[in-house]
């Protein structure tokens, strides 16, 4: 029992916000969990893995999942398109947030 | 009701004359640019991207491009518009009829339900109609997510913290309930959409170890459900101020420290201020410029326990105007030192 609770506590990442299960994941989303599933096959998102066959989705991925499918109905673009779009978008907020923190330090 | 005319043709830059497939290109060109998920936080181009949909729902849609031409070509966008007498209002869209607008988007997960008056004038009313017959046949829908984004000091994020946020969100209309009816006519309160958008305010608990890019989710703070269905949730992205002394790399925070260039040589103990006040810091003996010096577990608090280092950069700086005193004791040392900075370069630079 004890060594069960420390491997547990070995492999629990750091969360920096909520996780949910993958079924409350998917209900958030408003999208089947296989097809969440497939979100995570193809690396649009990634989960906190805690173990072999345990893993959450954090409310960042939820919104993320969310954004792909309004692109996906929006602008017709496919899954992988719709990944590089935020991939790229998230980029230029990064960056025009050093920007800004640069100006700051100005 | 008093609405102002929208030119729709004016909106997707498209002629009067122009084809299913052009109409369609011009869509998806302005759409691609003005997207809310493309431009995150812009707030003009939200409302673009919703006039540039209302448009495209109306235009790509024969019966509607059809009724909306009826109007003749005459009006002026922005101008008043009351409908020509004789206006067949009944010819909208009997009940249920939605055409490609799809549930989640008559919630406005960014608040697309927000079509114009005008264009709710033109058609709306039955689309309230028919979500009243809907809700009246025991059907029921979550309401929609909201987004939006919470800017939380370093402070904050490190402490956690309770804050008041206020965001534009949609009720249900206290009139009619959220049918859109009130006494078997539109109801005037919400303009029959069954709807109303009102400043809300809720308490945020940011927890400590929140960070730039994190969400927050607060279930059942977003928009109404319809027909008795819960609310749906407000997601809070995170976004960290920048602060004047720190700065942030995941769970550590550094600060640079100014020292004097007799302190770096022959070391110092100084006060730098930390996230929870100061702390003492030994500079050693000989420190360079650009040195990092670690303060364990002085940094962010991390949320399930525990926290990050803080760094101390350390930057020599030599008095600008120095007094008279510190000049000769300057010149003493140059003329005394043997230290060459240079020396990796070679005796030509010494």
């Amino acid at each position: 029992m004890n060594e069960r609770r420390y491997q547990i506590a070995l492999s629990a990442p750091q969360l920096r916000e909520g996780a949910e299960i993958i079924e409350v994941a998917a209900q958030l989303c408003g999208v089947h969990p296989s097809v969440l599933q497939r979100f995570v096959d193809l690396g649009l998102i990634e989960p906190i893995r805690y173990g072999p066959d345990q893993y959450r989705i954090t409310h960042s991925s939820i919104l993320r999942v969310k954004r792909i499918e309004r692109l996906r109905r929006d602008l017709g673009v496919n899954l992988l398109g719709a990944g590089i779009i935020l991939d790229l978008v998230d980029k230029i907020e990064e960056l025009r947030r050093e920007v800004e923190q640069l100006r700051c330090r100005l | 009701m008093a609405v102002k005319f929208r030119d729709y043709y004016e909106v997707l830059g498209v002629g009067r004359s122009a084809t299913a497939d052009e109409i369609k290109a011009a869509y998806r060109k302005l759409a691609r640019k003005y997207h809310p998920d493309v431009n995150p936080g812009d707030k003009a181009a939200e409302e673009k991207f919703k006039e540039i949909q209302e448009a495209y729902e109306v235009l790509s849609d024969p019966e509607k491009r059809k009724r909306y031409d009826q109007l003749g070509p005459n009006w002026k966008a922005g101008a008043d518009f009351t409908p020509p007498p004789g206006w067949d209002f009944g010819r909208g869209e009997p009940f249920g009829g939605f055409g490609r607008i799809d549930f989640e988007d008559l919630g406005g997960a960014f608040r697309r339900e927000g079509f114009s008056d005008f264009f709710d004038m033109l058609f709306g009313r039955a689309r309230a109609a028919g979500r009243g017959a809907r809700a009246g046949a025991g059907f029921a829908m979550r309401g929609s997510d909201v987004e939006s984004e919470i800017r939380i000091t370093l402070e904050e994020a490190h402490r956690g913290a309770t804050r008041k946020f206020t965001i534009q969100a949609g009720e249900l209309c206290s009139q009619c309930h959220g049918s859109g009816i009130l006494n078997n006519r539109p109801c005037p309160a919400c303009g029959a959409t069954g709807a109303v958008s009102r400043p809300k305010t809720v308490d945020v608990n940011i927890p400590a170890g929140m960070r730039d890019g994190s969400v927050l989710r607060l279930a059942g703070q977003g928009e109404p459900g319809v027909g008795g269905a819960p609310a749906g949730d407000l997601y809070l992205k995170v976004r960290l101020e920048p602060h004047p002394v720190f700065t942030v790399a995941g769970d550590d925070v550094q600060i640079e420290l100014p020292v004097a260039p007799w302190e770096a040589v022959l070391g110092a103990r100084v006060n730098v201020p930390t996230l929870d006040g100061q702390a003492e810091v030994v500079i050693p003996r000989g420190a360079q410029g650009g040195a990092r010096l670690r303060l364990r577990g002085q940094g962010l608090n991390r949320r399930q326990g525990g926290r990050g280092d803080q760094y101390v950069k350390l930057k020599i700086v030599v008095p600008t105007s120095p007094t008279e005193a510190e000049r000769r004791l300057f010149e003493q040392l140059a003329r005394e030192s043997r230290f060459n900075p240079r020396e990796q370069y070679g005796r030509a630079t010494g």
